[in-house]
């Protein structure tokens, strides 16, 4: 091995012989563009060096850090901490520190690309656990024919005792000192690993009921035993590489081989120092909760705070949720950052395995003294069932039977000083995510968004008899009329998304095929919508819920078409009592299509709306979340949904589906889509976090033709809103509206549209978008250098052309420089002029 | 509780430099709907801003307990388990009061749990462990120091640990404290113990009264002792009423305002008495179980509105003067705006402040543009501003339709302005039966007025109409009553026979019985009519007079209900009266039965539709007729278990007892074989799971 490193050395050193200062132990192994990879094979960390700046980023913070305890300490020197269960369903964590290289078994090489590192954990000795837990008679007899000592005779006869019900004997704990015995004993009769595996599997119904316990019980003495995290052998293989797009690292779980399969390896973190700050210096840490999220350093924390730790692209479908307390944000965007202002820094983007893929985050202070941000991966999806009632009720872990198939990849992009900020880095980020292409056409409008549902069911009660009937609450003609109305305010560019428009309203059966509700209209009115608003220029939308699926539609008993969870059971949605957080048994719930489904429903829903005459396609929520199904006759893990999905979208004709709408869509869909109608404006919220940020806002901003924040006309405070659209960079209002008042939706299951009456809200829509597109006339093609908050709690904007705008979310009026910003509003500097 | 709060607020911005969250749009924010169902609302109120000790250099609180706003902007922070009071100026000086002096010697705090601040100044803290209550003057040098009382009215045993205190307009100091379960001590100006104020009553809980009564003494001992709640927590507002609060889960008014006397006078006009949340949950499973816990209450100067704390789920819950729910905010949990312990509120402004205990952080909450509508519109009622109160409350209705007390805001203005039929629909949409009776019993009196020829023509119609229908009914009735006396009446006759019951009730249960004019069909017709009687009135009653939430009534359930019912009692009087010499049939007890339930129908529909026609003062015909038409129902059952088992009377009355006691045997009996069908299909799928998962 060390002959590699040598001859590696001797390529390399020439190339790094204009670099600073190498720190001890550290040698060159690959330099591309501004980047630079260097190793140090005795404790087999690295840094990268972003030339450019002098930045170095290392794998694991120099140095003894105060803070930690032993735990923690080994946390910091370690590249990978791995969380498995035991049988038992215990949550074991085995750092690759401790129980890896302090065991010498990481094996490093060093590729054409950078230097991969093999992390073998409990390095693969033989042990206890290779002496089978049942034996056959035959087995037994042949044992004690190869015991030519008399001790030994004695111990086989100790260590052994016969189980009538099992037919074979069972083998109770060993001392260490008498392992290496055994195996030789075993050695000798020729039994090998394969015969151990047939053992295992053969009196498995046996074995996983002795427990460590009885044993020591039953021996009557008390020997060492190991720890839990001892007993448990794998190897993980990480490359860390260096090409033209950067520096990345990658887990192929193909090579991941565990050694001991009755522990589960759950997740892997990966790099959790890397690049890690300590308080020294203000910084961030960017997290893609919800809108954006900043956790501030240097931070004031003195107590014990839970860490950050959220997964990517919604909860999934692995586990049912019956009790909803928390609100929790989609992390719609695969990426983390940690950054000093102004300095240097990194952000990272999760390029493979993001569906299966957590971030987390921790302050400095109370475990560490570092500030860190990293991912972790679930090499297993993992859910509990509930078996049993009240007080006997236990739950047992469940774990999906295929682990990861797909590579799990961090790119790593390293901040030169003017970008080492979250606007800095929002800019980057939708570079990449875009490939550079802008669809803000100067001198055009900001587009404004209306959602219109059409028609819902609403119960009705004659006699006790209960049937539903359906409540039209916007037509088609009263949809011209509302064109009609907002051209002559002036409003030119106008995005409407029909809702409840087909298939019986909101709640709807499956567009496979569409039937026009005869409500607003019928076909012929949709026709004549869809005529009169090309004429007019307005884009419509047809919008459905093709990721829900209602019983009431359902004909199929078996719900061959929904998603299962882990236990097998029909995955559910439930709808939750606001109050008690528990479900609400007047609310039904409902299933989610089969994501291999999906991308099949996508398509023809969109040839159905084509052949309506739409241009456009709005598919809702099905591009905010990405789920899986665990049926175990076929299943679906959520890292194979997104390319399904994906590739249906691709096949969209340009024409019929020319436009792309969604909620909040995924990065995965990003790309593809065109209009957002819900950009989120805040996070899910934790204390850890010290402001909310308009992060989502700024990526997506200037290169879709509509980007929407929620709808305005639901919010509770109007002037908030458009602040915070425009510290999104000027976004477009949105709006949910109907013809017919909104009292009618009262004690209906529709009554969260509190507020849509299009009469009441038209002024508003007329004032806002005034407003909004004045300024967007200003600033909505400059491109965003930076955005801060002040110690006020100003947000602060600087854009293209020295224009500055300046926003006071605050109830009370606040000084920027010699401005005066009132409370809940905002002012635009040119240079110092406002 | 002034209004600089802007300066306030500026300076707390400025100097403290916590960023606040970008506030979010709470997806849990609701209201109650009449239903007492959550209904979806926008926020009233949102975080702002969290205050820590260590952000105002006063290092981290420990378990505080209270939290006391002076009019001046003054907060006053009992931080018990730091054993100090801290002191935060709206100019962000900060004061720590770890010691005072007493009698020239320096004396310390021992875990200060209450404090208070009059309108002289002086601070009054309830220095839990020391067992004392200490008034400090504005150099916190001890002015008086409140001990255990001696006074014949306090048991012997009595330990005084005072936690909470407070001092009306007359200087009169109020102290709470654990087990002061006689009510709130009063004390005078000059530390004079008065007595005891406001008792709370015993509360009594039927199931807990049975199972002490069958338990044994060691099991009685370990149960709670029916003993009157303390008081948790006070406020006082501008007029010198006490607001207290009780945690208790089984105390009906939780939320109490007291007069001088110590009577609770607190108006309860809203849809529900002020008890925190109405819809909870007693899952096993759930992690939130029972009522609210309110930890304390803040009321705003004019008493116009309070604030009350659950600190169970971390919600603030905002009454007005007729303990009608505005709003509510908060939430348990992690997340900023949501707390853990939330211990005590007090308000500044329109600014709520929330202390949460393990936190060790006031929370600031601030009114929403919605939020403030409510306010504005809640105050302008207040001052009788009614026609900038309709505006207003129009708007809030336009912001959310399933604002209840939004549409009593506007039909209240309506109703003033004369416009009734408008009023109405606006009280009917906001389930304000009292002000619909009102604006219904004008709207009357307009369309009589507008329409007086024509009703008594209508009347004058109806009434020759009837007239003619009685002579013709007179002509035909010896020819009707040869025709029921012949051998084969038909089906429609059985069933008319029915009406000749009502005025002959033995005679016509004998002819049911004995000369068969009761049927298997005839008898299942009344059901059947029944059936629709009942329902029909829960659908068309009035909404004054109806309590039924009309768009949930279930046909289904309604027929199980009358047809379960009426085999459980037709099975069990047959059960009774086999055994006692009776002698009807299961067939003749069920058609008896059934027939008795004639009255019923007969009034049941006319009244429900007479019910539309009269307001809340007339309600007792409405009451009248119906409560007559099901004694005279029972009447009928009587004669007709009389005449069918030739029993007495009393013999008659001693067998229904006995029915209904082997009706309640038997739903006790259903009811354990229900359980253990759970329970069987419980431990059928536990196996079941057990098997597929674990082995």
């Amino acid at each position: 091995m060390m002959k590699r490193y040598i001859a590696i050395l001797i390529i390399f050193i020439p190339l790094f012989l204009l670099s600073g200062e190498i720190p001890e132990n550290y040698e060159p192994v690959l330099r591309k563009g501004d980047l630079a990879l260097y190793f140090n094979s005795g404790n087999f960390r690295f840094f990268v060096e972003d030339t450019s700046s002098g930045n170095r980023y290392f794998s694991n913070p120099a140095g003894e850090d105060p803070l930690a305890n032993d735990f923690n300490r080994a946390r910091l020197q370690s590249q990978l901490v791995v969380t498995c269960y035991t049988p038992e369903d215990q949550a074991v964590t085995l750092d690759s520190h401790t129980y890896s290289f302090l065991k010498e078994g990481i094996e490093a090489r060093i590729t054409e690309s950078g230097v991969r590192l093999v992390y073998n954990f409990n390095t693969y000795e033989r042990g206890e656990g290779d002496i089978p837990l049942m034996i056959d008679s035959r087995t037994y007899t042949l044992l004690q024919n190869a015991a030519v000592k008399q001790s030994v005779q004695i111990s086989l006869e100790r260590r052994f005792k016969y189980v009538e019900e099992a037919g074979a004997y069972r083998r109770y704990a060993i001392p260490d000192f008498e392992v290496e015995t055994y195996l030789n004993l075993f050695d000798q009769i020729g039994y090998t690993g394969g015969n151990l595996e047939s053992d295992r599997k053969r009196y498995a119904a046996f074995t996983n009921i002795i427990d460590e316990n009885q044993r020591l019980y039953d021996m009557g003495l008390r020997i060492n035993i190991r720890p839990e995290q001892d007993r448990i052998r794998f190897s993980v293989p990480v490359e860390y590489i260096l090409d033209e797009t950067g520096f990345s690292v990658e887990i192929d779980p193909a090579g991941i081989v565990n050694h001991s399969p009755e522990y589960k390896i759950s997740t892997i973190q990966v790099l959790e120092f890397f690049g890690a700050y300590d308080n020294s210096r203000e910084g961030g840490i960017l997290l893609p909760d919800g809108s954006g999220a900043l956790i501030s350093f240097p931070s004031n924390r003195v107590e014990r705070l839970p860490q950050y730790r959220q997964r990517l692209f919604g909860p999934g479908t692995a586990e049912v949720i019956r009790e909803s307390i928390y609100r929790n944000s989609t992390l719609s965007l695969p990426l983390f950052a940690l950054y000093r202002d102004g300095q240097s820094g990194f952000w990272a983007e999760i390029e493979s395995g993001a569906e299966a893929a957590s971030v987390f985050a921790d302050t400095a202070g109370f475990l560490t003294s570092y500030n860190i941000v990293a991912s972790e991966v679930r090499y297993r999806e993992q859910g509990r069932v509930v078996i049993g009632e009240g007080n006997d009720q236990s739950r047992k872990l469940l774990f999906q039977d295929t682990p990861l198939s797909v590579p799990y990849r961090i790119a790593y992009h390293f901040l030169s000083p003017e970008k080492a900020g979250y606007a800095g880095i929002a800019s980057e980020y939708a570079g990449l995510l875009f490939d550079g292409q802008s669809v803000t056409v100067p001198g055009r409008d900001l587009p404004l968004v209306l959602e219109i549902p059409c028609v819902v069911k609403k119960k009705k009660n004659i006699l006790g008899m209960q049937f539903q009937v359906k409540e039209t609450l916007t037509s088609f003609a009263a949809v011209e009329e509302m064109i009609d109305s907002l051209k002559s305010r002036g409003i030119g560019n106008i995005h409407m998304i029909l809702s409840g428009w087909m298939n019986g309203g909101l709640i709807h059966s499956s567009p496979d095929r569409i039937s026009v509700e005869k409500g607003p209209g019928g076909r012929k009115g949709l026709e004549k919508l869809l005529d009169y608003a090309s004429a007019e220029g307005v884009e419509i939308y047809p919008s459905a819920d093709l990721k829900t699926l209602y019983d009431r539609y359902s004909r199929n008993p078996f719900r061959t078409s929904y998603s299962r969870s882990l236990d097998q059971s029909v995955y559910r949605d439930y709808v939750f009592n606001r109050a008690t957080f528990q479900i609400d048994p007047e609310r039904p719930s409902t299933g989610v299509l089969k994501p291999d489904l999906l991308a099949g429903l996508i398509s023809q829903f969109a040839a159905e709306t084509e052949k309506l005459g739409f241009s456009s396609l709005d598919l809702g929520a099905a591009l905010s979340e990405i789920w899986g199904d665990y049926s175990e006759k076929r299943e679906c893990p959520p890292t194979e949904t997104s390319s399904m999905i994906n590739e249906a979208l691709a096949g969209l004709p340009a024409e019929g589906a020319g436009n792309l709408g969604g909620e909040v869509p995924l990065a995965p869909y990003l790309a593809r889509t065109t209009l957002i109608r819900a950009v989120p404006f805040t996070s899910g919220g934790n204390p850890l976090f010290a402001a909310d940020i308009p992060f989502y806002g700024l990526v997506v901003r200037g290169h879709l033709k509509a980007a929407a924040g929620e709808s305005l006309n639901l919010v509770s405070d109007l002037k908030d809103w458009k602040l915070s659209s425009i510290d999104s960079g000027v976004l477009s209002p949105f709006f949910l509206i109907t013809e017919k008042s909104s009292s009618t939706l009262k004690e209906t299951e529709f009554n969260e549209l509190f507020s849509t009456d299009f009469k009441t809200w038209v002024p508003v829509i007329s004032r806002v978008y005034g407003e909004l597109n004045n300024l967007y006339g200003l600033i909505g093609n400059a491109e965003l250098h930076n955005q801060f908050r002040t110690g006020e709690g100003l947000v602060v904007s600087r854009f293209d052309g020295d224009i500055t705008v300046v926003t006071n979310h605050s109830g009370s009026p606040l000084s920027y420089g010699n401005h005066r910003v009132s409370a809940n509003d905002f002012i635009v500097l040119q240079g110092d002029t406002e | 509780m002034k209004n600089n709060t802007l300066k306030y607020r500026l300076t707390l911005l400025i100097t403290f430099m916590v960023l606040p969250l970008l506030p979010a749009e709470s997806w849990y924010s609701y209201n109650y709907s009449y239903w007492e169902k959550p209904v979806p609302a926008p926020e009233a109120y949102r975080h702002s801003e969290i205050l820590r000790g260590e952000d105002f250099g006063a290092g981290a609180f420990r378990e505080p307990e209270d939290l006391f706003i002076s009019p001046d902007g003054d907060m006053y922070i009992a931080d018990g388990g730091n054993n100090r009071i801290v002191v935060l100026s709206p100019t962000r000086e900060t004061r720590i009061i770890d010691s005072f002096t007493n009698k020239g010697v320096r004396d310390n705090f021992n875990r200060p749990e209450g404090l208070f601040v009059d309108s002289r100044g002086i601070l009054y803290v309830a220095d839990t462990l020391n067992r004392r209550v200490v008034a400090l003057n504005a150099d916190f040098e001890s002015l008086n120091i409140i001990t255990r009382p001696d006074s014949d009215i306090l048991r012997e045993e009595y330990e005084f640990f005072p936690s909470k205190v407070g001092v009306d307009k007359a200087g009169r100091l109020y102290v709470l404290g654990p087990g002061m379960y006689e009510g709130m001590m009063e004390f005078d100006r000059s530390g004079r113990f008065h007595g005891f104020i406001g008792s709370n009553r015993v509360t009594f809980n039927l199931w807990k009264y049975l199972m002490r009564t069958i338990a044994t003494k060691e099991q009685r001992e370990k149960m709670q002792i029916f003993i009157p709640q303390e008081y948790r927590n006070l406020d006082i507002d501008g007029r010198g009423f006490l607001y207290t609060t009780t945690r208790d889960e089984d105390q009906k008014t939780p939320i109490k305002k007291h007069n001088a006397e110590g009577l609770d006078i607190l108006t309860r006009e809203g849809f529900f008495p002020p008890s925190g949340d109405i819809s909870v949950s007693y899952s096993e499973t759930a992690s939130y179980v029972g009522k609210s816990f309110f930890a304390d209450i803040a009321v705003d100067d004019s008493g116009d509105i309070y604030y009350a704390l659950d600190s169970k789920r971390g919600r603030v819950f905002t009454y007005n003067s007729e303990g009608q729910l505005l709003f509510l905010f908060g939430g348990a949990g992690e997340p900023d705006g949501c707390f853990t312990d939330a211990s005590a509120v007090d308000l500044y402004g329109n600014e709520v402040y929330v202390l949460d205990k393990v936190k060790g952080s006031i929370t600031v909450f601030s009114p929403t543009e919605y939020g403030n509508l409510i306010l504005e519109a809640q105050q302008s009622q207040s001052r009788g501003e009614y026609r900038r109160a309709e505006e207003l409350w129009t708007t809030i209705l336009r912001r959310n339709s399933n604002y209840d007390p939004a549409y009593t805001g506007i039909g209240k203005s309506l109703l003033r302005s004369g416009s009734f039929r408008e009023a109405m629909d606006n009280f009917r949409m906001g389930y304000n039966k009292k002000s619909f009776s009102k604006a219904y019993k004008y709207y009357r009196q307009e369309v009589m007025k507008d329409h007086f020829s024509l009703i008594v023509l209508f009347i004058a119609a109806a009434a020759v109409g009837l007239i003619l229908i009685l002579r013709l009914r007179d002509r035909n009735r010896e020819k009707r009553k040869r025709k029921f006396l012949g051998p084969e009446p038909s089906q429609g006759e059985r069933i008319l026979y029915g009406f000749r019951i009502l005025a002959h009730p033995f005679d016509g249960h004998y002819d049911l019985k004995f000369r068969a004019i009761g049927t298997w069909g005839s008898a299942a017709a009344w059901t059947a009519l029944i059936i629709f009687s009942i329902t029909f009135n829960m659908q068309m009653t009035s909404f004054l007079f109806n309590e039924v939430n009309t768009v949930t009534v279930k046909l289904q359930f309604e027929v199980a209900k009358v047809l379960i019912a009426l085999f459980v009692f037709v099975l069990a009087n047959w059960t009774v009266t086999s055994i006692m010499g009776g002698e009807g049939s299961f067939r003749s007890i069920f058609i008896s039965t059934a027939y008795s339930g004639i009255p019923i129908v007969l009034v049941f529909v006319p009244m429900a539709l007479l019910s539309n026609f009269l307001i809340l003062e007339e309600g007792a015909y409405y009451y009248v007729m119906e409560s007559i038409a099901v004694m005279y129902s029972l009447f009928l059952l009587i004669a007709g278990n009389m005449t069918i088992h030739n029993y007495s009377l009393w013999k008659t009355v001693s067998t229904l007892v006995l029915t209904v006691v082997t009706i309640a045997i038997m739903a006790f009996l259903a009811l354990l074989f229900i359980t253990f069908i759970g329970q069987v299909w419980s431990f059928v799928s536990a196996i079941y799971k057990e098997v597929i998962f674990r082995i």
